[in-house]
Formats: structure tokens, sequence, C-alpha cells
């Protein structure tokens, strides 16, 4: 039984069908990567799925439980938890308050909350930065905080929206290490990307949208290939 | 016999709907433009009425003649209070900015008291006096005149906001301050301006309250708060919603004033407001 | 370790002062500024936990205290039941009226909310003064103990008693608000005021967190509306159920510092004493002079200094009034140490 199944997904902002019949299903310990153009509507998908939209259509699965149209909080504590684009760390917060919150999900107890933000830090690498206020931090840095303050809520699924997105090539190279060993530790993992390399390195499945509808799904090097997905990305005149 | 009281219930309802709605006005037109609600408004408002009674009483005007040169002083205090204390809360975080407009408030109320002392003031032989008859119905012919009044001014910022250059601009910065400001708008200037109507609105209002109500230092309270009410229950940055709203606290003020209790027709007016505002967050016809 | 030491020592010396206070200074009016000083500090932290913490401002605050005036009040006339009592019990009639409120209210948005709270306030003063039961307008005398058995009614001979009472008050509360910061609630609050969307994908149910937060902060007002009836021994709806209540003690807060745990503390000690010896100074005669004052007051800590005076101390003194934050290991903070 896959970890998430989306059925029909459809999302509608007036006029505009965002997302329209989208479907698939992601297996535990699975990362799966959200590719398309821009447009193709992949936040949307996200937002829905993640609980902040709620969909006009369809139906989501989460570990056997239909969950179409919970809030994010009560996802969160089903566990599901998911990082956002434009990254939102607790300005005036510590990195270690930061986390913690993600922390207090699991335990009302201080200092076990504390001692599971502290690992979670050390795991993301952030031990440096651990008394820093959140609006003192770099982008690379915050990004950082976010993926750890999600991981400290101890999800099942965790969905990255462009994680990679501003980041510079070691960066980049740091974070895709970070998201393979939080696969490791047993997360499962989707993740919305631009930057190709990374998608195609880190995924082991893909799932391609184009204007709000799949239309390719697979392997990575399968995908790739297919004229449906070069058309999308490139227009017409190229070919494989 | 309850056909006439309705009736007149009704009527002197409307009257002061129309006027709860001008006051209303001001309010709501700073927060659509610039997200701050001012909570000193009735206290513009009772300074707004001081002026009127002092150019009565020194320069014997009447305050309907004083009008325009009410609502232009009150435009200026606007603009001067956004230049030198709003603007540098507009980054500030929201509870600055609320408690800011409440100082104001009370500083004013207090300047007030200093100046006139707290006694109740009247405008002497305003031109406009004694009372209007009609099957049975009697109403004050100031606030008849006060009503009129409060409807073409709430008409003619109506139209200003809709037809002219700078009631677009106005609009536009309403909706979207940085698209705005990359058109070339100077949202600065119509932040001003935003608050410059917004208390020229309440010098037409406190110009025509001033032709019959009495006026002392607390006035504003209970104006300031029917104004809120009406702002909240028309919704936030809505003009239709300040005037539909205005006339429907007041029609229920009124009714309930009449039908129920006095002392219990303010409790009717904020259950009212309160009703509607569970059912729809954001007002009647809110836009934010 | 040296600057634990020197605040322990500081704490000490400073309670030191506070308990030897009233045998010092034995008149009767400034024990009642300090008394009042006192509760308006607990108040303000109460609103804190709304206002500064949660974000909500609220303008109806008096309506708790008030509840927690009249429940004490007539537990004691109708049921003769010791005000020590009467103010728990009043606490919990208030935190379920918190509930209420919250549960319609807190659907709205900022400034929706504020407005919302003021009429709410308003309401409840209006029906108070037409309730029967209660006593209306006429309002209530508080059954004056004679033998002054201050351990059963919380009422003393001289304003001494009030003032050890309001100063045990305050540290309890100082103590809750100091737990409630270092624990999850006092983080969930500050997620919310931070970000409540990124909250929400943390897991944290808004709607639940701002309720727990008005209802602790309702049984706090009331608890000092029913010390408050012992202390004058007359209530009625004009002056529990006062707007002018609410808005003082949300101004103390913010004046104070909303968000931090000490900022009311000084709000009320800087804006209690101006209110009462102003209007002494310049005498009652209406000049408006102390208003002024105030008004002015509020206006330029509203420009200059949003962050209150918690936020001016910090700026001077480094980080020493700010329990709800860890040491920050930043230059920012070395240098100022």
């Amino acid at each position: 039984m896959p970890l998430l199944a989306v059925e029909n997904l459809t999302k509608r902002f007036g006029g505009i069908v965002a997302n329209e019949d989208v479907a698939m299903a992601v297996e535990a310990g699975e990362i799966l990567g959200l590719i398309g153009p821009n447009g193709a509507g992949k936040s949307t998908f996200f937002a829905t799925v993640a609980g902040f939209l709620k969909p006009d259509g369809g139906r989501v699965t989460f570990a056997g439980q239909d969950v179409t149209g919970f809030t994010p909080e009560r996802l969160c504590r089903l566990g599901m938890s998911r990082t956002f684009q434009i990254v939102r760390p607790f300005l005036d917060m510590t990195v270690l308050e930061n986390v913690e919150v993600g922390a207090y999900l699991q335990t009302a107890d201080r200092k076990l909350a504390r001692k599971q933000a502290e690992e979670t830090i050390s795991f993301m690498g952030l031990e440096p930065k651990a008394g820093a206020l959140g609006k003192e931090l770099t982008i690379a840095d915050k990004k950082r905080l976010e993926m750890a303050r999600a991981l400290a809520t101890q999800p099942k699924l965790l969905l990255l929206d462009e994680t990679m997105a501003g980041l510079t090539q070691t960066e980049v190279q740091d974070a895709v290490a970070l998201v393979q060993r939080t696969r490791e530790r047993g997360v499962t993992i989707i993740l919305v990307e631009h930057v190709m390399e990374v998608v195609m390195s880190l995924s082991d499945r893909v799932v391609v949208l184009d204007g709000g509808r799949k239309i390719a799904e697979g392997r990575p090097a399968d995908v790739v290939r297919q004229p449906d997905v070069i058309k999308a990305y490139l227009g017409d005149k190229y070919h494989a | 016999m309850t056909g006439v009281v309705l009736t007149q219930a009704i009527l002197s309802g409307l009257l002061w709907g129309a006027i709860f709605a001008l006051i209303a006005l001001g309010l709501t037109m700073i927060f659509g433009v610039m997200d701050i609600v001012n909570f000193a408004h009735g206290d513009f408002l009772m300074v707004a009425m001081y002026v009127a009674y002092t150019a009565n009483a020194y320069l014997r005007m009447d305050p309907l003649l004083a009008i325009p040169l009410v609502a232009g002083l009150m435009y200026l205090l606007g603009i001067v209070v956004y230049r030198y204390i709003i603007k540098r809360v507009l980054e500030a975080p929201s509870v600055a900015q609320i408690t800011v407009t409440f100082g104001l408030g009370i500083a004013f109320r207090a300047l007030a008291h200093f100046v006139f002392s707290a006694d109740y003031r009247q405008v002497q032989h305003p031109w406009v006096e004694g009372r209007v008859q009609f099957a049975g119905i009697v109403l004050g012919a100031p606030e008849l005149v006060a009503a009129v009044g409060a409807l073409l001014m709430t008409a003619l910022l109506y139209w200003f906001i809709t037809k002219t250059e700078t009631g677009w601009a106005l609009q536009a910065v309403a909706q979207n301050k940085q698209a705005a400001a990359l058109m070339g708008i100077n949202v600065d200037r119509f932040f001003g301006v935003a608050w410059g109507l917004g208390l020229g609105a309440l010098g037409v209002a406190g110009a025509l309250l001033a032709n019959f109500y009495y006026i002392h230092p607390d006035v504003g309270a209970i104006f300031g708060g029917i104004a809120f009410v009406t702002v909240a229950l028309g919704g936030f940055g809505s003009i239709q919603g300040a005037l539909v709203a205005g006339l429907i606290i007041g029609l229920v003020e009124s009714l309930a004033g009449v039908f129920i209790s006095p002392q219990l027709k303010y409790a009717f007016v904020f259950s009212i407001y309160l009703l509607v505002v569970f059912i729809r967050p954001k007002g009647l016809m809110g836009t934010t | 370790m040296p600057f634990r030491n020197r605040s322990v020592v500081l704490g000490g010396v400073g309670l030191a002062v506070l308990l030897a206070i009233p045998l010092v200074v034995t008149q009767p009016h400034p024990q009642h500024v300090l008394i009042m000083i006192f509760l308006y500090a607990l108040m303000g932290i109460a609103w804190n936990l709304v206002g500064g913490y949660a974000g909500q401002v609220s303008f109806g605050h008096a309506v708790f205290f008030g509840t927690g005036a009249y429940t004490t009040t007539l537990l004691m006339t109708k049921a003769k039941i010791s005000p020590i009592i009467g103010m728990f019990a009043g606490g919990v009639v208030a935190a379920g009226i918190a509930l209420i409120i919250g549960w319609g209210c807190f659907r709205l948005a900022g400034h929706y909310f504020a407005i919302a709270t003021f009429t709410v306030g308003q309401m409840v003063q209006i029906i108070a003064t037409q309730w029967k039961y209660i006593g209306a307008a006429v309002g209530v005398y508080v059954p004056l103990d004679r033998q002054y058995q201050w351990w059963l009614t919380l009422q003393f001979k001289s304003k001494a008693g009030f003032y050890y009472v309001a100063l045990l008050l305050l540290g309890a509360g100082l103590w809750l608000c100091w737990q409630i910061g270092r624990n999850r609630l006092g983080a969930y609050f500050r997620a919310i005021k931070g970000d409540p969307e990124a909250a929400r994908s943390l897991g944290i149910d808004i709607f639940r967190q701002k309720l727990y937060a008005l209802m602790i902060s309702a049984f706090v007002m009331a608890v000092v509306g029913g010390v408050f009836a012992q202390y004058v021994l007359f209530i009625d709806p004009a002056s529990v159920f006062d707007g002018a209540l609410s808005i003082k003690v949300a101004l103390v807060a913010v004046l104070g510092g909303a968000g931090s745990l000490w900022g009311p503390v000084l709000g009320a000690a800087v804006l209690i004493p101006l209110n009462e010896y102003t209007s002494v100074m310049l005498g009652s005669s209406g000049s408006g002079l102390d208003l002024l004052l105030y008004g002015v007051l509020i206006v330029v800590v509203s420009v200059y200094q949003p962050d209150g005076l918690a936020g001016l101390w910090d700026r001077l003194f480094g980080a020493r009034g700010r329990i709800l934050r860890e040491k920050k290991v930043t230059a920012d903070a070395a240098a100022r140490s």
C-alpha cells in the first residue's frame, strides 16, 4: 500500500484550472521528484495535498486514511510535514527555538523537545548557528532551518518545496546529501524542484506536470527522454 | 397609532444612519488605503465639532456655512497627522499602530478639556433650527439637514473615488501598494491624501452635527464606537459597505430604542454586529 | 556564571526592599498607588498572554475582571463563601466566558477581533447595568468583615495587608507566565505570533492555542477582580466592567512592552503613578493635562519604541529583562554586555 495516494486531484482558481485530475502514488521510503515547467501547477499541488488549499475534486489517502480536505495542522499530526518555497522561519526566535516548535509536536516536555531539537540541528549541520535569530540567517541556512524544523516533527512524509532554489553549487551539493541522509532515516520525500541535475540524481521516480495535468511518470532517465516532456520544457522544435 | 410610531422610528433611524455612514466613511477609507485603524476617529470628530463651534462663537459663522472651512482644516490636520506621526509607525508592529492612534485620541480629548473645559457647549442661533412636521411625524430640521448633507457628502466621496484620477490612484494604492508604486504613483503622498479625506469627511460630519448636538470633550466616544461597529459591519475598506452598515445601525438603534428599551438599544446594535461578523467575518462587503 | 549570581543577588535585594516598603511608607495614598501598580501589572501580564504572545489585541478584558469581582462578591453575599474560594470560582467562570468569546471571535483577524472585544465589553456593561439579580446599576456592597479574619475574607484593617496580597499575586502571576513562556504553550504562542501559516505546518492548532491563552488570561483577570472587590468593598457595572479599564490594561502591557515578561510591570510602574499623581497635582478640575501627558507618552513610545519600555531597557542594559529568550550567542549581545 502506498504511503500517499492521490486520485483525480483537481484545483481551480476561478476560471483557471491549476490542477486537473492529477493522480500519483508514493511508496514508503521513496524519493519522488515533481517537475514541470513554470506554471505547471506543482506548488498548487503541494499546497493542496498539504492542506493549505481545499481541492475541488479528487481524493488524498495517507497511510491508508482518507485525508482529503484535512487542515495542515491535522495532516502534520498524522505525519505529513512540508517546507515552504519562500522560507518562513520564525524571525524573532533562535534556530534552536524554531526547531523546538517542531519537536513539541511529539512531546510536551520541555527537556525532551530541546534534546530532539538539538539532535535534529546537529543532523542538519546547523549547530554553529543554534543561537542565531531566524532573521540573522543566510538564505541557505534559512532553508536548512526550514527543513530541520519540519524534520523535528518526525514526519513519515516530507514535502520539500524548491529547497534548492537560490543556492550556490556547494550549497546544493550539501543539500542533496542532506536529503539523502533524511531518506536513510526512514522519511519518505516528495520534492518539487527546478534544478534538473538535483531532481534526476536524487529521485527514485519522477512525475511531470504540465498545464495542470500529469504528462509523464517513471524513472528519471526514462522520463527525460519522453517527447511530451521535452516538448513541455523546450517547445516543439527539440527531440531526444 | 403604532404605524406612525414605527414610521417615525424608521425615518429617525435612517436619518442617523446616514450620519453614521458619513462618520464611518473616513475610517473605512483610511483602513482601505493603508491598513491602519484610526482608533482616535471619534475624537477627531469631536475636534471637528469644536472647530465648527469656534467658528460660530468667534467668527459668527453658521455651522452650515462653515462646512468648507471645517472640512478644509480637518483635511490639513489629516495630512499633518499622517506626515508627522502615522508615517513613522507604518513599519511598526500592529500593536504600535493601534496604540499610537489611541494615544492621539487621548491627547486630543485632553486638549479639548484643557481649552474648552468639560462644559457642554452649543452653537448659538443656527440658521436651521426647529422641526419639520408631516403626517404626524416629527423630525428635527437640523437633523434632517445633517442627514441630507451626509448623504450628499457620501455620494460626493464615492464619485471622487470612482471617477477621478486621484480617486483611482487611491484605489490602486489600496489594492496593491507595490504595483501602484511601480506605476509611478507616489504612495506616500496618497497615504496623506487618504488621511486628509478621512478627516475632511469628519469635518463635514462635525459641522453638520454641531448644528444641533451638544459638544463636549468626550462626545467622540460614542460616535467613535458606532463608527467602528459600522465599518466592521460593512467591511473594512468598503464605501458602499459603510453606507449600508450605517443605515442598518441607525435603524437598529432607533427601533430598539423605541420598541425594546432605550437603555438596551446599544446592546442590540452590538449584538447585531457580533451576529453578522460571526457569520461573515469580513463584514457585509469587506474587501481585505 | 557571574551574570547568574549577580541577578540572583539583585533579585533577593529587590524582594527584600519590596517586602519592607509598607513598613517605611505608611501613608495610605502611596500604599494605594503601589497596590494599584501591582494589580495593573498583573492584569497587564494577563493581557499579554493574548495580546503580546498570541498577538490578538483585546479591548474588552474588563469583562473578565468584572466577572471575577461579581462572582466573588455574590458568592459572599448569597452563599457566604469565602472570597479566597470565590476568587478561583470567578476565575473558572471567566475562563468559561473566555471560551465562548474566543470561540466566537477568534476567527476574526486582528483589527476585527479588537473591535469585537470592545463591543462585547460594552454589551456586558450595558446588560449588567440592567440585570436586577446582580444589583443592576446600583451595584453590590461587599459584606464587611468586622473581625478582619483576613485569612478568610482577604479584608485587612490597613492597606499594608492588601499590599502583600497584591505583591504575592503579582509574584505568582510572573511565575505562571515564566513557566508558560519556557514550555510548549509559550513556544507555540510565539510561533503563532511569528508566522501563523508556518505554525500550522508544524501541527499547531492556532484556534485552540488562542483559546488556551484567552482562558488563562481571563482566569488571572478574574482573580484580580476578586481581590479588588475586597479592597474597595463596593462594586458596580460602571466601575468593574468599565471600558476605560480594558484600555488601561492594554496600554500598561503595550507601553511596558507586549511580548516580554517584565514589560507590563514597567508599564504599570510608569502609567499608574502618572495617572494617580497628575490628577492629584493638577487637580480634578478637569484641566486634562494629566491625560494629555498620558496620551503624548503613548504616542511617543509607540513611534520611537514599539517594543515598549522593556525594549528600551534591553537596549540600555542588555538582555536582563528578557526571560523569554535564550541568551543569544551573537556578536550583538556580546557587544552589549
